[in-house]
């Protein structure tokens, strides 16, 4: 008896569904991540009395690390300026733009913490030495730390 | 009239088939929802401070203030957690370590329970580190304040 050859079929319809669960699965995910963020090693403090930041609309600042604790730059979204007063004066005036156009609440700050206290002191003083006059929304400060013991 | 018994086909062997296609869906579906449930930032926590005092050309009259406030200097002697030196300024005994400082916080803060104390707890607290501080250390320092129960606290201001 002569025997037909095998004929292998493949069914493509489970794949596509595989595939688009794929991307939505990536499409997720790379919302998830947060961009603003610079890498660094927060200060992890022992018995931290911290709280969780709140989820409205914030500016986070970072001091981006530099060798011996020095700090490279000050990095606000796209906006990197010299880790020097003037810097933080420039990124000052930025912060004040976004201030004034969005309603937004707090202001993050992350450093490293091998980061020397003079690169995130001019920061700080700059930020005092903003002209508030014409913003409505209170402001906050939030010193961002990681809090192994949270949860 | 007998009827013929029916021909029996030769019985295959039974066999069985799982579909996975369904199973993998649910997998990834499973994925997808614990993706988007679970929190990145999970750890990152903050100390919630108002920005810094806008500082005038002269410095506040310390007779204008209703309470002078506390004044905590920081020094980085190392990169270690305990290579650090804090001092209160004041006739307040050495502090070994930011455990020590809130502790003393604590003991002078007043309360129901100490109704003696020698600070609100809304007394104004400055941290003042020195500029060659590490920030982990100014942040240990800064924990001390928060922990016994102040709320009043921020940075010495310094200018640019």
């Amino acid at each position: 008896m002569r025997r037909r050859p095998t004929e292998i079929n493949a069914n493509l319809t489970p794949m596509i569904d595989v595939i688009f669960l794929l991307i939505v699965f990536f499409v997720l995910v790379s919302r998830i991540v947060d961009f603003d963020s610079v890498a660094m090693d927060l200060p992890r403090p022992a018995d931290a009395a911290t709280e969780r930041p709140e989820d409205d609309a914030r500016l986070v600042i970072n001091v981006v690390p530099g060798p011996d604790g020095s700090a490279r730059s000050y990095k606000m979204q796209a906006w990197v300026v010299d880790a020097t007063p003037e810097g933080a004066r420039e990124l000052t005036a930025v912060v004040r733009e976004q201030l004034m156009r969005q309603p937004i609440t707090a202001l993050s700050l992350r450093a490293d913490q091998a980061t020397r206290y003079r690169y995130v002191s001019s920061l700080l003083t700059a930020l005092g030495e903003m002209d508030r006059t014409g913003l409505t929304t209170p402001v906050r400060l939030n010193l961002m730390i990681i809090n192994e013991e949270a949860r | 009239m007998s009827v013929p018994p029916m021909k029996r086909k030769p019985r295959s062997r039974t066999r069985i088939g799982l579909n996975l296609t369904a199973m993998i869906d649910v997998v990834f579906l499973l994925l997808v929802y614990f993706m988007v449930a679970t929190d990145f930032t999970k750890g990152e926590e903050v100390y919630k401070l108002d920005l810094p005092a806008r500082q005038g050309a002269i410095a506040p009259d310390p007779f204008d203030l209703d309470e002078l406030p506390l004044i905590v200097m920081v020094r980085s002697t190392g990169s270690g957690p305990g290579d650090l030196v804090i001092e209160l300024k004041g006739p307040y005994p050495d502090i070994p370590d930011p455990q020590a400082l809130a502790q003393l916080l604590r003991e002078r803060k007043i309360s129901t329970a100490n109704p003696h104390g020698l600070f609100k707890s809304d007394h104004p607290i400055l941290i003042d580190p020195l500029p060659q501080a590490r920030w982990d250390h100014v942040i240990e320092v800064f924990n001390a304040p928060v922990l016994a129960g102040y709320t009043n606290i921020s940075f010495q201001s310094r200018q640019l």
